[in-house]
């Protein structure tokens, strides 16, 4: 029993930081259903961000980054939906386009960064690093403690940007019925346009929190994009307090498989599982399963 | 204050309107009735923008309004509630009636409107805090008009309200209806089914056959004329 | 003689860099671009349905595993070794996709993503990460050991050319029609008798088994080292990706042009400048992608077609030159139906029996809610054969719903629906047009990509018509659309397209045959010749059930009328009777118009 708590309160801590990884992923396929393959890279972006201001010089906490990284992201992505994303929404024949181009974009990144900084793993370490707390038996990371308790934060102020905010309602509405939406006289381009922004810096604020302990390599994000996937299929495609739940699961399962299998493994576990609510459930669990027939 | 020229429009290939000449007077009521299929929600469509003309021009105050796109097109007053609700059944009710009020001519008027709408339908005073898609249908109708309302339309256009709703539901929104306008000084579209209500709430109304313009005259004229029946149903009395 | 045209090029262009080059690393680039070719013609089997996958590695690596070990463990030829790899990945994707390909959307990209990785990782720490392909000097074409390296391009161009020939004979089938029509729109297709998930997993199996043959051919001509992260990797799945989409997605001869372009592009830059640029060649696939989505999603080739034909257009306007009709010749249209497909086959038929005095249509009970809202109650009505029967109600009354319940593109919550005394309820889609229903629909639905003789052969291939194009071109003729059967679907004026839509519909000769508002958008007249048209073409015993919202053109077609409001049937019987009846005109005109008379 013990040993189960173990692997599954850092589990939960994880878990956390997977769900704000999750929500960005989620809140751009919601509004504009496109299933956006270079968000990973976003994330591994701005992990190399929040490296080169710890490590380069100025010794910014990572944490303590994280408002500067969202804003970097927002305006990034809005900039990359500007450039790029808008040409490819809509219509039915867009989807294969919406795929390659998001894949060549995450290329580019990775290559971008190796040419940069080459394959070599980066690895910051601020003096908690290695800190930690015993609660009865079960030891807590410090630093994996601040990064849950930081995503929880930025899920907070999301949840409050999409209720209480005029900009937030009109991105919900546009995401349940875009021509309802644009009966109301919401620009349905630039919701979409701020949908990305804020769904790319979700992803790198969950990036940032990360990287005290996980090293960064230019292709971090390989490990993550299914890991993003399932907590989104999980929770029911489209849906970003769905795309959370699913993330804190998602966390839980790759860690307390360890209770059983190798840490090498654990991923298995996480595509197996992804695979499993495809084919079973695949609107997520709180989803009601509609078939074509 | 609007008025359509020559106006063809179709989807996929299937011309809805062919040729039609349209006009709303200022502050005017107009109906547009005729069976289904005939091209009446393909026409507010083209006015409000999710549908792009083949040819023709319409106008509003003056303006070419085929020149703005489909916000800018509320902006300038031009309010479409939609055929089939289209409210946002995750929201609650009170949600739906602030994006309602998205409209920047509106936001600084959000409270004023909203005790309009409540009293224009009482029934929604009760159900601000639930979910859009826990009302009846004939709830979700009243919010979908409340909605439009909600953005201080200079234009209103209302597609088949009764539509899908049980005749005492019906008889609610056109009340509400009714009720608004003795308040308002907005112009006015309704697109229905149900001829004797439209021409009720209205002053003149055009009929719609295959497209084109059957038949436009006074809802006096319309109110006695056996041709309206036989529009909808062929037969020849 | 076009078709046997692009392999003699490509044998020739082979044969002379294959003759001509020496250096290592030029004959590396063209053992490498037969190779991708291969790969990518493979992927992009299942493109012609659309369908993209993402996780094609997984079946490279079962090949590059499975001939590995099998040759170190029991000194197996690589030969057999890859039959056995093909066979795996063939039983795998079947496996990967056949819970997906009944679901609409993203899915079966999304589901093929995990499968390598989940290998790669199960491989690398459970298996050998690694190791390195036995040497068999005894035996070159047993064991595919060649000492001289031009040997493997004569293999690999082999190959490349047994798979090009297996998706040209696809292009030109009935298989290739029914992939052509779920890219374009599934849902009709199903509704022309073609069954989707069959064609999808034959597709897949197919494209799974290539690759798999081409990994044997790339770990032992080029690699030499079996890696997991390598065969299993991302890298593998966007070089497919690449060149397919960059030479044309979906086209037989896309990746070969594709290939052509990219792959010694990519190996150039890294030769010349990976030393200091180590992303150098995923950035040349990296920005392929990008470029291709952003300014010719369908690629090199078909935007090359286009161009020509107006290159030529601009010179030849009339079109009377020698230079337009060899442009017209080289830029293919969309693939003719083969000759294959007009050689008379013995189809067993798939309709039932006839049984007399029964009705044809018997709908008893039917409800269907969507969500809290109740479109259809307890609707129950009969269809004898040979009679005409319309559906009239106000918007919303839940007509078309009922006949997407009678096609099975929707599930009725309650009710059961017999077809010739036979209950057809579990029967799907494709079962139910096989049996004899036909449907038009409301907006009149089309395979864009097709021209309007393909439409048409696309429902015979779905009826199993013994030959299908021989009897849509008599179908288009007797519409009177024979002289635009081989024209673009979106020149078509309404009329048109709704006679396509007949003809569609007939090819089968329907014993039930359902029309969703046929007459929308058309005139007094079109109306009236429409409905002769479908007299002319219907036999007597079929039954034809119209749902029309132009009550006046309708009524004077049909034998008896059912009137639905608020999903329920408010009146039933002769035309007359029925739009005379208050009940009716009450829910078309409103209650107070009824007080008012």
């Amino acid at each position: 029993m013990i040993e189960f708590l173990q692997f599954l309160v850092p589990g939960i801590l994880i878990g956390g930081v997977y769900a704000l990884l999750a929500s960005g992923l989620g809140l751009i396929f919601g509004v504009m259903r496109v299933v956006n393959f270079a968000q990973a890279d976003f994330m591994m972006l701005a992990m190399y961000l929040s490296w080169a201001l710890f490590a380069g010089g100025i010794g910014l906490d990572p944490f303590l980054a994280m408002p500067g990284v969202f804003v970097v992201f927002l305006l990034l992505g809005m900039a990359v939906h500007w450039l790029f994303i808008r040409f490819v929404i809509g219509r039915r024949e867009n989807h294969d386009a919406q795929v390659i181009l998001t894949i060549g974009l995450g290329l580019i990144f990775q290559n971008l960064i190796l040419i940069r900084y080459s394959s070599e793993p980066r690895v910051v370490a601020p003096s908690y690093a290695n800190d930690g707390d015993f609660i009865g038996d079960i030891f807590i990371s410090r630093a994996r403690l601040y990064a849950f308790l930081l995503s929880m934060l930025v899920a907070a102020l999301l949840f409050l940007f999409l209720n209480r905010t005029a900009t937030g309602r009109a991105i919900r509405a546009a995401s349940e019925n875009w021509e309802a939406a644009t009966y109301m006289g919401i620009d349905i381009d630039r919701t979409n346009r701020i949908a990305f922004g804020v769904g790319v810096a979700l992803t790198a604020v969950g990036g940032s929190a990360l990287v005290t302990f996980q090293s960064i390599t230019p292709f971090v994000g390989l490990r993550f994009v299914v890991v993003m996937f399932a907590a989104v299929v999980l929770g029911g495609l489209g849906s970003v307090g769905g795309a959370f739940v699913g993330g804190v699961l998602i966390g839980i399962i790759q860690s307390v498989s360890q209770v059983w299998t190798s840490a090498a493994v654990k991923n298995v576990w996480v595509f197996g599982l992804f695979l499993l609510i495809l084919y079973v459930r695949p609107n997520g669990l709180f989803g009601k399963v509609q078939r074509a027939i | 204050m609007l008025e359509t020229h020559d106006l063809s429009a179709g989807y996929e290939g299937v011309p809805a309107l062919r040729s039609v000449d349209f006009r709303v007077g200022p502050q005017e009521r107009v109906a547009i009735l005729g069976p289904n299929g005939a091209g009446k929600s393909t026409l507010l469509k083209t006015i409000s923008g999710t549908v792009t003309p083949e040819v023709g021009s319409i106008r509003f105050d003056g303006q070419d309004l085929l020149a703005l796109s489909p916000h800018q097109r509320v902006e300038a007053g031009i309010v479409h509630v939609p055929q089939g609700r289209m409210i946002f059944a995750s929201m609650t009710v009170a949600d739906n009636l602030r994006l309602g009020g998205h409209r920047s001519a509106a936001r600084q008027r959000h409270d004023e409107r909203r005790d309009l709408v409540l009293e224009i339908f009482p029934a929604l005073a009760d159900m601000l805090s639930r979910d859009g898609g826990a009302l009846s249908g004939g709830q979700q109708q009243m919010l979908a008009v409340a909605r439009g309302v909600m953005a201080c339309p200079r234009l209103l256009m209302l597609d088949e309200p009764s539509m899908g709703l049980a005749p005492r539901a019906a008889d609610e929104i056109f009340e509400g209806v009714a009720a608004l306008l003795q308040s308002e000084t907005t112009a006015m579209i309704v697109v229905e089914q149900r001829a004797y209500e439209a021409l009720e709430v209205c002053d003149r109304a055009y009929v719609l056959e295959s497209g084109e313009v059957a038949l436009e005259a006074t809802n006096e004229e319309l109110l006695g004329d056996e041709r309206l029946a036989a529009a909808y149903l062929g037969t020849e009395l | 003689m076009r078709r046997l045209a692009p392999f003699v090029v490509l044998v020739v262009v082979v044969a002379l860099f294959n003759g001509s080059l020496s250096g290592r690393f030029h004959l590396r680039v063209l053992t490498l671009a037969v190779v991708w070719a291969l790969a990518g013609v493979a992927w992009n089997l299942m493109a012609k349905a659309g369908q993209i996958s993402l996780g094609h590695s997984a079946f490279v690596g079962i090949g590059a595993y499975g001939f590995t070990i099998l040759l170190r463990d029991g000194g197996t030829s690589p030969w057999v070794g890859m039959a056995v790899g093909m066979g795996v990945a063939a039983a795998l994707a079947l496996v990967i996709g056949l819970p997906t390909f009944r679901l609409k959307g993203f899915y079966f990209t999304l589901a093929t993503i995990s499968f390598p990785l989940i290998m790669e990782l199960l491989v690398s720490h459970y298996g050998e990460p690694e190791f390195t392909v036995p040497f068999h000097p005894e035996n070159e074409w047993k064991f595919m050991e060649f000492s001289n390296a031009h040997t493997y391009v004569w293999v690999g161009l082999g190959m490349l050319l047994v798979a090009l020939v297996i998706s040209e004979l696809i292009d030109v089938t009935s298989f290739g029609f029914a992939l052509r029509a779920i890219r374009d729109n599934e849902v009709l297709a199903r509704a022309v008798g073609i069954r989707t998930v069959a064609w999808k997993s034959a597709a897949f199996m197919i494209s799974a088994a290539l690759s798999a043959a081409m990994a044997v051919l790339w770990v032992k001509a080029v690699l030499r080292v079996t890696v997991a992260e390598e065969v299993f990797g991302i890298t593998v799945v966007i070089v497919m990706l690449s060149v397919a989409f960059v030479g044309g997605v979906g086209q037989t001869w896309g990746p070969v042009v594709g290939a052509a372009f990219l792959i010694p592009l990519a190996m150039f830059l890294d030769d010349s400048i990976g030393e200091s640029v180590p992303g150098a060649q995923e950035l040349v696939y990296a920005a392929a992608l990008v470029l291709v989505a952003l300014l010719i999603p369908r690629g090199i080739l078909p935007a090359a077609e286009r161009g020509c034909r107006r290159l030529a257009g601009l010179v030849d306007p009339e079109g009377r030159g020698r230079g337009w009709q060899v442009v017209q010749r080289l830029a293919a249209p969309p693939p003719r139906p083969s000759p294959l497909l007009s050689v008379p086959r013995k189809v067993p038929s798939r309709r039932i029996p006839s049984t007399d005095g029964a009705p044809v249509l018997e709908v008893e009970g039917i409800a269907k809610s969507f969500g809290a809202n109740r479109v259809l109650s307890d609707v129950t009505f009969e269809v004898d054969a040979g009679r005409r029967v319309g559906i009239i109600g106000p918007n919303g009354a839940g007509k078309t719903t009922l006949f997407n319940i009678m096609t099975a593109h929707l599930r009725a919550d309650a009710g059961r629906i017999r077809f010739k005394s036979v209950a057809i309820d579990a029967m799907r889609a494709p079962r139910r047009y096989e049996l004899g229903i036909s449907r038009t629909f409301q907006v009149p639905q089309g395979f864009h990509l097709m021209s309007p003789l393909d439409n048409v052969v696309v429902a015979a291939i779905g009826a199993a018509v013994t030959r299908p194009v021989h009897a849509s071109m008599a179908m288009l003729d007797r519409v009177g659309l024979a002289d635009k059967a081989l024209g673009e679907l979106s020149s078509l004026t309404v009329a048109e397209t709704k006679n396509l839509e007949l003809a569609r519909a007939m090819v089968s000769e329907p014993e039930l045959l359902l029309l969703d508002e046929p007459l929308a958008g058309l005139n007094e007249t079109e109306r009236v010749r429409f409905f002769q048209i479908v007299d002319d073409l219907v036999a007597p015993q079929t039954a034809i059930v119209v749902i029309e919202h132009s009550v006046r053109s309708l009524i004077r077609y049909v034998d008896s009328v059912v009137a639905l409001d608020e999903g329920r049937i408010i009146a039933e019987g002769p035309p007359e009777d029925v739009v005379s009846d208050p009940a009716v005109i009450e829910a078309y005109l409103g209650s107070k118009w009824m007080k008012r008379a």
